[in-house]
């Protein structure tokens, strides 16, 4: 990895910033205790409660992890770090590579977290449900990986923290993190359909009951967004380097 | 001396820069050959920092063209040819000096080892303090560093000294000395003349965003002019002051008339000959600082016509 000594600082420095976890870990596990302890084999449609907080409140707080590194960049751009790497060798798909890989290695925790949570609570799933949930969890993060960037590239860090608070309410409702969207009425689903946020959601509860995942429909939405908005970010980054 | 070495030269060409009615930047053209240390010197406003901006492709110019080594200014960055010190910003948060240098040096293509760039840039006992826990002058010299990291042939530095004591400021300017030493092109902006005048090899004066005097420190200094010749005199216009022998500028205040002179005596006797009725006449020594403040002033009062 040619920017790998970049990405393990910028991890590094992540991992030294307590108040992050905060949101991205903290709130998401104790959220998965509150709703599911005592509740682990009541049911949420075809699914256990155990199981469904903890598949939708990793993906929540892993959306939550990637979609925080805009508070990072806002804070660079601040700095004055932006215009410092307009006079290196990293060009804006580098900048762009290296924050996505960054805002990941920044979600694992997260992931790993609550899913320990959970088969320690009595969540079982075969391996291959697991990986496949795994595997389409990380996928559907990348739109909200380019968020993280746009944003981050259009805010100000003061302006981040409620922009990444608006972000994690909009995934909760939209997303069916808290209750199927399934039950909302016929035009707000079809809102849902058309947001990752519901794909992302849908593809780790869906993969935990062996149904299927993800479909043309899923896979549409989610690569439409991350084009969209990568291309916003991408054109946005020239700007924002350079001084108004 | 003067043609551009395309290895490591720095070339200015009719660059123009203005935002809204405002010429920030107006007709620059600069020869930079390689391993020239040059101080762009003036006031608040001259158009320094507009003009380092364009050099290293922050801000497009409206009209002009810059080469660094023979190069657009974006292509020779990415070439890691180019290390800058700006004058915005702090430094992030959450590391340590030799981790953010390192992670600045992470992103060039033949960057100096960390230990010994913060060696060169005079600051390897800060190695491990957190960014956050620096003073003022000790933030410039990690921003030094950063900017020497990548080992650039061409190295700019927007008014380095900033919050530096005097301390610092030795080290500093002796780093940069033996960095002039090994052969970079250096370009640092400053508003204090004693700086550029020992340091660089040339001073390019700006004011009002033009070039008013480009030359050698000693050049400089008998074209600015080193004594003024201040009289009372109603009725004078400024034509007629400047027109008279050994004056550099002249301003009229009112019935007041201040002319900076190289040659004070020339200019006094002229003074008398022609107009008998000046009086209550002063020639006073100057500092060259206040030589240079007065010169960017008049430049400045000329080029607005309010």
């Amino acid at each position: 990895m040619k920017y790998g000594r970049y990405i393990k600082h910028e991890v590094r420095r992540t991992f030294r910033n307590r108040k992050f976890f905060l949101f991205s870990l903290a709130i998401p596990l104790g959220l998965y205790y509150l709703m599911s302890l005592g509740h682990q084999n009541e049911r949420i449609g075809v699914m256990k409660q155990g199981e469904y907080y903890m598949v939708s409140l990793a993906v929540w707080g892993a959306v939550t992890a990637v979609v925080a590194a805009g508070s990072r960049i806002a804070a660079e751009r601040d700095a004055g770090w932006n215009r410092l790497l307009r006079l290196t060798a990293l060009r804006p798909l580098g900048y762009f590579t290296t924050k996505t890989l960054t805002a990941y290695l920044v979600a694992i925790p997260t992931l790993v977290a609550l899913y320990a949570a959970g088969a320690a609570d009595g969540v079982h799933m075969p391996a291959a449900s697991w990986a496949q949930m795994i595997g389409w969890v990380l996928l559907g993060l990348l739109p909200f990986a380019a968020l993280g960037i746009l944003l981050g590239l259009v805010l100000t860090a003061e302006s981040m923290g409620p922009a990444l608070v608006g972000v994690m309410v909009v995934v909760g409702f939209l997303g069916g993190i808290w209750t199927p969207v399934e039950s909302y009425p016929q035009w707000l689903r079809a809102l849902c359909h058309s947001l990752p946020s519901y794909w992302v959601t849908h593809a780790g509860q869906a993969s935990a009951t062996a149904s299927s995942a993800m479909n043309g429909q899923g896979l549409g939405v989610l690569a439409a967004w991350t084009a969209g908005i990568g291309i916003a970010g991408l054109l946005l980054y020239r700007r924002t380097t350079r001084r108004a | 001396m003067t043609t551009t070495d395309p290895a490591g030269g720095i070339t200015l060409t009719e660059l123009r820069k203005h935002y809204g009615p405002v010429h920030a930047v107006n007709d620059v053209t600069l020869d930079i050959p390689a391993g020239q240390t040059v101080a762009l010197l003036g006031p608040n406003g001259a158009g320094k920092s507009t003009t380092i901006d364009m050099l290293l492709g922050l801000t497009d110019p409206d009209a002009g063209q810059v080469r660094l080594c023979g190069l657009p200014p974006a292509r020779a960055a990415r070439a890691g040819l180019v290390g800058a010190m700006l004058q915005t910003g702090h430094l992030l948060r959450q590391m340590s000096v030799a981790e953010l240098v390192d992670m600045a040096g992470a992103l060039y293509p033949n960057a100096l080892p960390t230990r010994e760039c913060l060696e060169l840039a005079g600051i390897g006992h800060l190695a491990r303090r957190k960014t956050h826990k620096l003073s003022g002058g000790q933030m410039q010299g990690v921003r030094f560093a950063t900017a020497i990291v990548s080992n650039p042939r061409i190295l700019v530095l927007d008014e380095p000294t900033v919050a530096m004591d005097v301390e610092v400021r030795r080290a500093f300017w002796h780093s940069v000395r033996s960095l002039a030493g090994a052969g970079k092109t250096i370009v640092f902006a400053t508003h204090y003349l004693e700086e550029a005048d020992t340091h660089a090899d040339r001073i390019v004066l700006l004011a009002g965003g033009t070039v008013v005097a480009d030359g050698a420190t000693t050049e400089i200094k008998a074209a600015v002019g080193t004594r003024l010749v201040r009289a009372t005199l109603p009725g004078a216009t400024g034509p007629q002051m400047s027109a008279l022998p050994g004056v550099t500028t002249a301003t009229v205040h009112g019935d007041t008339v201040t002319l900076t002179c190289v040659d004070s005596d020339a200019a006094g006797r002229a003074l008398f000959t022609r107009y008998p009725q000046a009086r209550d006449v002063e020639i006073l020594g100057v500092s060259l600082e206040e030589a240079f403040v007065h010169l960017t002033d008049t430049t400045r009062t000329q080029g607005s016509p309010a």
